[in-house]
């Protein structure tokens, strides 16, 4: 039977809401398509890839209960999709679920108990005590006697929080049992139930994910598992990540690994599901604290680690279709998904922090972690030790940020490196490294951090081999143990007070060159068909060039304050249009989770850092004819163009100017620019709640009279002009012609439907036909897919995130958005 | 910092770092995929002469604990790794694997290019191999002139018979190169263990008047295991509940007239699914064979199969047409690995107990 499938999408990138639902989306339409049914998308984010097909139905309305359940009537919808719109479409689905009954559409693979699960922690635990699998010990208490009795059974230390609170919630840990009676009091006071809920406190256990999947037939595979280097009290989006899990004992993992097993069966989830564990380091006994039924970091994280096809497989499975009856074509020629990923690499997920973004610009913020979420955007680092991985993802973070320059790690007096040790903040890495250097054992500080020793054993080996280049300049072996370790080119050139230019010849001249190694998921054990890289400094190389005409595209990197997932986007249109053009592509980025990754996308990939060094090593090995750059990485196009390479920029301005200085809102004039005339598309305004499109402004005596402002360069591309509507105070000037920023570009092309990036491309590969210019001598009688829409900046609660209760310049921190038609 | 070298019988030679025993070792070479279960790996004795490459990079941060010993002593010649970690020793972590290798004479090998190795080795087959101080001419005139004993279950067989004790029924376990990890099993189910020497006759199996018996795994050719092995599995298989494991899976086979040969390529690791051919569940269990039961032997036998690796086809348990007798190939102990298959030993006690129930013999 045809279906006709709903998506939920995610609606706005948020915290803890990257491009991994799109990238999964994406991937979902292919295969359901592939099987005869029909897609329909509701979604609302203006930079999503997925909604900018054409062959599927896409509805951009508000992810509301109403409005989905408009759609599910008009649209006959038979089945759901909610396990790639973040926890926006569990919650979604369930309210369906609920008020639709035995009328609702299924939700495919998901039943109503597991995603009730994931948003109400109460629940979860009511019904993993049904399942007999240990959860953290929680009662409700509306004394002080009936608090004392459950400590007796619990242990200190505890949780107190009142229920329902008055004003703001709270959170009491009580370590000490004299502690207890006032605690309760407080708690009891605030409550308007007068009752308190005890948890035991769960603080400084190890946090452990497993991702296991499952088929109708109840057959189980474990992905794989991922460690938290931090314990629990930082939010796991914050922590430093590790993959596979290195400090658990065999029979430790394996009795997570039966019990997240027991979780997918006791839910009877058809598809994923990600199992967060909490587990005691003294007793190596464990708890379960969450169940994520949907795709998000962990599991874009383990997508891109093992090398095994998650997206496309697991959906097969919630389509009807048995693990052994799905073939995966990565690992030799007639293995199905049955096979458990095994890793012969270390992958480590790093945090991005922007509170320096913040602080630089005058918004005051509170660098301290705790369980809240605060960081923005993620990178990895791969290598063969860890040492290798955590210095790549450093390095991919990029950090610029002078709060972590070695200069005010020296400044940091001991009482403040205590302080930091003890309450983490966003330099947690470099504290940890300052505190080794002066002298802290590793287990004192494994005992102060609650961080495995092993973990700072791997850092006083970092600190060491610092020490050892900067003592030992121009040394052959020092540069081997360097690269093997992973110090870049550019870090040594710092040590040595030299240029990365001459570290780089050097390590030329001696044969120490980079060796690239493939993601698979056998471990080197089946011959595989693997077309993504990781680079190492060992003996074989695995990665030979692509082919003779290939394009390098460098991804946008982890995301930051702004607009990280319209530049996710704008990269993956230039992927997608340089393979339509028939060109093999070659992909370099490091955020697991950028839209880049997606296996529809490139010939070939390398999950890499994107400094100079690690860039000029790729191209070395691949010499594209173009290296397509973005704009904003203006030191890493300088250097290329230094080395002689052909960089194509693709141009971007990162902000969109402040409105909220003087409040004003401004006219833009969207342009497409082929290298020698520039054409204009249409007009809106802008403002600090966000941007309006409108067809209908234009008319025809202003689209003569619009001046077409001269370029001086000879790039296409897409630009814009400002017009204020009054002068200001400042010196900005009434009219500027700029780079179009990303999010107009994303934005642009949902309202207009011509994806103009793609259009950009072709001009600037010279491959331009007749079609694209007769279509932009015509562009005034374009007909809008959407005559006018509007795009909100979406508002992420950075007062919760990163206590910050001022009004923040919009167009250059929002991090998502939403749109909708006027 | 000392350098060493892992050389290959194919010429191959590997610089990498000394960690572990500074002796020369001979052994071959076999790769590992687990991710886990280093421990349980290098004292499991079926890797007796045997140089176990690990393709997880980091080795040796969960330390060394009583409890993940499958073996008194490491049956491993060598362990070659990318990384070896250092740990603290607190807590259960009483020893780090370097200083056990040393106390054991285990010479351990690390930065070795794994993966490479890996690739290699997947297409060679199984090496002799070497861990020396210079890859000189030499080492390997000494590597190719080394002979690797066939009688290894005679090394390693308990020399005498030991009661393992408990209050339930009464089983024999024949160790052929036995790890704890069986033992461990039926403890869980108080059988009254006896574990006899590979070489025990039908006499000394009868006169303890076992409930049960287990062939246990071990290491090497069952083609090589004497005669007398196979007369007791044919021997008692017909009234006494049999249960062969690994090795003696492979001694089961032959008892009733299947074949055994060597696999082109070794496998050790838990990540195949295997498929119970009845039920038809799939369930993943660590592996670590260099031999298999013919597929095409098994059809004039009185066996059929019972597990399957998906894989490769491989057959990975049997069962006797008539008789209370069946075996797999890979652990159902686990340790390390998955632990959905210690269900056989629950299968295996009720057997036991039934005949138990039953009485006479």
């Amino acid at each position: 039977m045809t279906e006709r499938v709903l998506i939920i999408g995610g609606s706005a990138n948020d915290f803890g809401r990257e491009t991994e639902g799109d990238v999964a989306t994406f991937q979902v339409v292919d295969v359901i398509k592939k099987y005869g049914h029909e897609v329909v998308i509701v979604d609302d984010n203006p930079y999503a890839f997925t909604t900018s097909r054409h062959d599927i139905q896409v509805i951009e309305k508000a992810l509301t209960i109403d409005n989905l359940m408009a759609v599910i009537a008009k649209e006959h919808i038979t089945a759901m999709v909610t396990s790639v719109g973040g926890s926006t479409a569990t919650r979604l689905g369930a309210d369906i679920l609920k008020l639709m009954g035995n009328g609702a559409p299924k939700v495919l693979g998901l039943s109503l108990p597991v995603m009730q699960a994931t948003q109400n922690t109460k629940y979860l635990h009511e019904r993993l005590q049904q399942l007999d699998i240990p959860t953290v010990q929680s009662r409700l208490a509306s004394d002080v006697s009936e608090a004392f009795d459950a400590v007796r059974d619990f242990d200190l230390p505890v949780v107190i929080r009142p229920i329902a609170p008055m004003g703001q919630t709270l959170r009491l840990q009580v370590t000490d049992i004299d502690d207890l009676e006032e605690a309760v009091e407080t708690a009891l006071n605030r409550s308007i139930t007068h009752q308190v809920n005890i948890d035991k406190s769960i603080r400084g256990h190890q946090e452990i994910s497993m991702l296991v999947i499952r088929d109708k037939r109840d057959t189980t595979v474990l992905i794989g598992g991922v460690e938290d280097m931090d314990p629990v009290g930082i939010h796991s989006a914050d922590s430093i990540a590790i993959t596979p899990i290195q400090t658990l004992p065999d029979p430790v993992y394996q009795k997570l690994r039966s019990a997240a097993f027991k979780v997918i069966r006791g839910f009877d989830v058809i598809g994923l599901l990600e199992v967060r564990f909490a587990v005691d380091p003294k007793s190596d006994d464990y708890v379960i604290t969450r169940v994520t039924p949907y795709f998000d970091r962990t599991a874009a994280l383990l997508v891109a680690a093992t090398g095994y096809p998650l997206i496309p497989v697991v959906t097969r499975l919630i389509l009807g279709e048995t693990l052994e009856s799905v073939k995966t074509p990565v690992i030799g020629a007639n293995h199905t998904a049955l096979l458990e990923p095994t890793m012969d690499h270390i992958v480590i997920r790093f945090p991005i922090f922007s509170f320096g973004d913040f602080e630089s610009n005058g918004v005051k913020t509170e660098h301290r972690l705790n369980t809240v979420q605060k960081s923005v955007g993620t990178t990895m680092g791969v290598g063969r030790s860890v040492e290798e991985a955590l210095e790549k993802a450093i390095r991919a973070a990029h950090f610029n940020n002078r709060n972590f320059s070695p200069t005010v790690m020296n400044a940091l007096t001991d009482n403040e490196i205590i302080e930091q040790l003890i309450h983490p903040r966003d330099n947690r890495i470099f504290v940890l490294l300052e505190a080794l250097r002066r002298g802290y054992t590793v287990d004192e500080l494994a005992e102060m951090t609650k961080i495995n020793a092993f973990y700072f054993y791997k850092l006083r080996q970092i600190n060491k081999l610092e020490e050892t280049v900067k003592n030992n300049p121009w040394q052959v072996d020092v540069v081997k143990l360097a690269k093997y370790y992973g110090l870049s080119d550019g870090l040594i050139a710092r040590l040595w007070h030299a240029k990365y230019e001459e570290v780089r010849r050097y390590r030329w001249d001696n044969g120490i060159l980079p060796t690239y190694k493939a993601f698979e998921p056998s471990a080197g054990e089946f011959e595989e068909a693997a077309n993504q890289y990781y680079s190492t400094f060992e003996s074989e190389n695995e990665s030979t060039r692509l082919g003779k005409y290939t394009a390098l595209v460098i991804g946008a990197g982890g995301f930051r304050l702004g607009d990280g997932a319209a530049a996710s986007y704008v990269m993956a249109m230039v992927a997608a249009e340089l393979q339509a053009q028939g060109i093999q592509t070659v992909l370099m980025n490091n955020s697991p989770t950028d839209l880049m990754f997606m296996p529809q996308l490139g010939n070939k990939k390398y999950y890499e850092p994107l400094e100079i060094s690690d860039v000029m090593n790729v191209i070395e090995i691949e010499q594209p004819m173009q290296v397509f750059v973005p704009g904003n990485r203006i030191k890493l196009i300088n250097s290329l163009r230094q080395n002689g390479i052909d960089v194509q920029v693709i141009a971007k301005e990162k902000y969109l100017p402040s409105s909220i200085v003087d409040d004003a809102s401004r006219t833009i004039v969207n342009y497409f620019y082929d290298g020698q005339t520039i054409y204009l598309i249409g007009m809106g305004s802008q403002s600090n709640d966000g941007i309006i499109l409108d067809q209908s402004v234009m008319t025809e005596a202003l689209w003569d009279k619009i001046p077409r402002p001269q370029m001086s360069s000879e790039t296409p591309g897409l630009y814009q002009m400002l017009i204020k509507h009054q002068p200001s105070h400042n010196d900005e000037p009434l009219m500027v012609v700029r780079p179009m920023p990303f999010t107009m570009v994303a934005f642009l092309d949902k309202v207009t439907g011509i994806d103009w990036m793609r259009l950009v491309i072709r001009y600037m590969l010279n491959r331009q036909t007749h079609v694209e210019q007769q279509f932009l001598a015509q562009l005034k009688s374009l007909q809008w897919r959407i005559p006018k829409a509007q795009l909100i900046y979406w508002h992420a609660d950075f007062e919760e995130h990163m206590e910050i209760d001022q009004m923040l310049d919009n167009g250059r921190y929002a991090i998502g958005a939403t749109y909708h038609l006027i | 910092m000392t350098t060493r070298y892992l050389i290959l019988q194919d010429g191959t030679v590997y610089a990498g770092e000394a960690f572990g025993a500074p002796a020369t070792t001979f052994g071959e070479l076999v790769f590992n995929t687990a991710m886990t279960g280093y421990q349980e790996i290098i004292t499991n004795p079926i890797y007796y002469n045997q140089i176990i490459m690990f393709t997880t990079p980091t080795i040796g941060a969960a330390g060394i604990n009583h409890y993940a010993d499958e073996s008194i002593v490491p049956s491993v010649k060598g362990v070659v790794v990318r990384e070896i970690a250092e740990i603290s020793t607190n807590r259960l972590r009483t020893l780090s694997l370097n200083d056990y290798l040393k106390r054991h004479n285990v010479p351990g090998i690390s930065q070795i290019d794994t993966r490479a190795l890996t690739r290699h080795l997947r297409e060679t087959g199984i090496q002799k191999a070497s861990i020396v101080d210079q890859p000189d001419d030499h080492a390997f005139d000494q590597l190719r002139a080394m002979v690797l004993t066939n009688q290894q279950v005679a090394q390693l067989s308990t020399p005498k018979a030991y009661a393992n004790p408990g209050r339930g029924a009464n089983v024999v376990v024949v160790d052929f190169g036995l790890k704890s990890g069986i033992l461990r099993m039926l403890s869980d189910f108080d059988a009254n263990v006896t574990v006899l020497p590979y070489s025990a006759t039908l006499d000394e199996v009868a006169n303890l008047d076992p409930d049960g018996i287990v062939i246990s795994s071990g290491p090497g050719d069952p083609n090589q295991v004497p005669e007398t092995a196979l007369e007791i599995i044919r021997e008692f298989e017909q009234r006494i509940p049999l249960f062969g494991i690994g090795l003696g899976h492979e001694l089961f086979a032959i008892a009733n007239g299947a074949k055994v040969t060597e696999l082109a390529s070794a496998h050790h690791g838990m990540n195949h699914p295997i498929r119970e051919q009845i039920t038809n569940d799939i369930i993943f269990a660590t592996q670590g064979q260099a031999y298999s039961v013919d597929n095409t032997s098994i059809k004039d036998t009185p066996l059929f199969v019972t597990h399957i690796d998906i894989t490769d086809n491989q057959i990975q348990g049997l069962r006797h047409r008539d008789y209370p007798a069946f075996s797999v190939q890979f652990f159902p102990d686990a340790a390390p690995g998955p632990l959905e298959e210690t269900q056989a030993f629950a299968e295996f006690m009720e057997m036991v107990m039934a005949r138990r129930g039953g009485g006479v013999i």
